[in-house]
């Protein structure tokens, strides 16, 4: 059986998202004050509340609604960089899904590629840049292939998040290209990036809640 | 006349620029100041949505310059285009100059009627004065 994904993971999942983010919010700040100006979590968590704040009145929405109207929460809530980038992810996941009842695999490769390129084309990083796109790009490449080997949905995820998790964890050797960090040259290295570590948070609700949906089966 | 769009992380480093560039015009150019998250914990910071509506507020229909700070503000108003019409959209220009002096700059040109493009390029170089004036002390 392939599973799909249904509004009612979406919903899921931006819930879970904002829990975690809360639970993170210390972390995130601590890893953003080493190379950065110390507000990402706070940043990332003042957005999703407010997202977690929607939710309930988005129960009869579409997934592309419910994406549309996150994007343009976190767009007018978090402040920072990652408040445009990510805006702009769901913005673009959102007209990746339009008109879906539910995704299947393709629908959630090209809604996270469509977000994830949403993110670069405004951002202009590069993988390797030390950004959200170092665990957001190894996370789409890893469900690109997964569909190739035609594998199913959850098992594709998890191989996604494992590939972030990895992306995330290269960035502590990386150099900064982009964003505050990348004033700091050289002295970036040897810190992992706050927004490959929030943008892992984010994959991971994802799998975490269809895992719990879909009782774990591959 | 032109109008001004002054985005940056802080909504007082916005203001403060706007009240320098007014000596300028001598407040007959519309300068917009738009910036930080409304948020007492964490004020720094852009919110495109704001600036959108900063730049329609601004348009009086010869177009508007925006002159921005740093980093997330720079994104903040590359991503507000998204959200003004098209028909705005096509008058208004980005400026890669420094947020202080392009604004001064800007308001005196704009007060004396100067085009869009003429204020843009003018604005962008707005550092020249500087390095020359400079050039020997430095």
């Amino acid at each position: 059986m392939t599973a799909t994904l249904s509004e009612a993971t979406v919903l899921a999942w931006l819930s879970r998202s904002a829990t975690v983010l809360h639970e993170q919010r210390d972390f995130l700040v601590e890893l953003d004050s080493e190379i950065g100006d110390a507000d990402h979590g706070i940043n990332m968590d003042r957005g999703f509340q407010k997202v977690a704040s929607l939710l309930p009145g988005l129960a009869h929405e579409d997934i592309s609604a419910i994406l549309k109207k996150t994007g343009m929460a976190l767009i007018s809530t978090v402040g920072g960089a990652s408040g445009p980038l990510y805006g702009t992810f769901f913005l673009r996941a959102a007209n990746a899904a339009s008109g879906k009842q539910e995704l299947e695999h393709a629908d959630v490769v090209a809604l996270l590629r469509a977000g994830i390129e949403g993110i670069r084309t405004l951002g202009k990083a590069q993988p390797g840049d030390k950004t959200m796109v170092d665990s957001l790009q190894p996370a789409l490449e890893a469900l690109e292939q997964a569909e190739a080997n035609s594998m199913a949905l959850p098992g594709a995820l998890r191989k996604a998040v494992q590939a972030a998790k990895e992306g995330m964890t290269a960035t502590v050797a990386m150099i900064a290209r982009k964003g505050r960090a990348s004033y700091l040259g050289e002295r970036s290295a040897g810190h992992q990036d706050p927004g490959a570590t929030s943008a892992y948070f984010l994959l991971k609700s994802l799998l975490d809640v269809f895992e719990e949906q879909t009782g774990k089966e591959t | 006349m032109i109008g001004i769009v002054l985005a940056s992380h802080s909504i007082a480093l916005a203001n403060a620029v706007k009240e320098v560039a007014d000596l300028m015009s001598r407040g007959s150019v519309a300068i917009t100041p738009v910036g930080g998250t409304g948020d007492p914990e964490s004020p720094f910071g852009s919110n495109s949505i704001a600036i959108a509506e900063a730049i329609q507020a601004t348009d009086s229909g010869e177009g508007v310059l925006i002159l921005m700070d740093v980093g997330s503000s720079v994104i903040g108003v590359i991503q507000a285009l998204e959200f003004i019409p098209a028909a705005l959209r096509d008058r208004v220009r980005l400026c890669a100059g420094p947020m202080v002096e392009g604004a001064i700059l800007a308001a005196a040109q704009a007060a004396s009627g100067s085009d869009l493009s003429a204020v843009l390029h003018d604005a962008t170089h707005a550092l020249d004065v500087k390095v020359a004036q400079l050039d020997g002390f430095a």
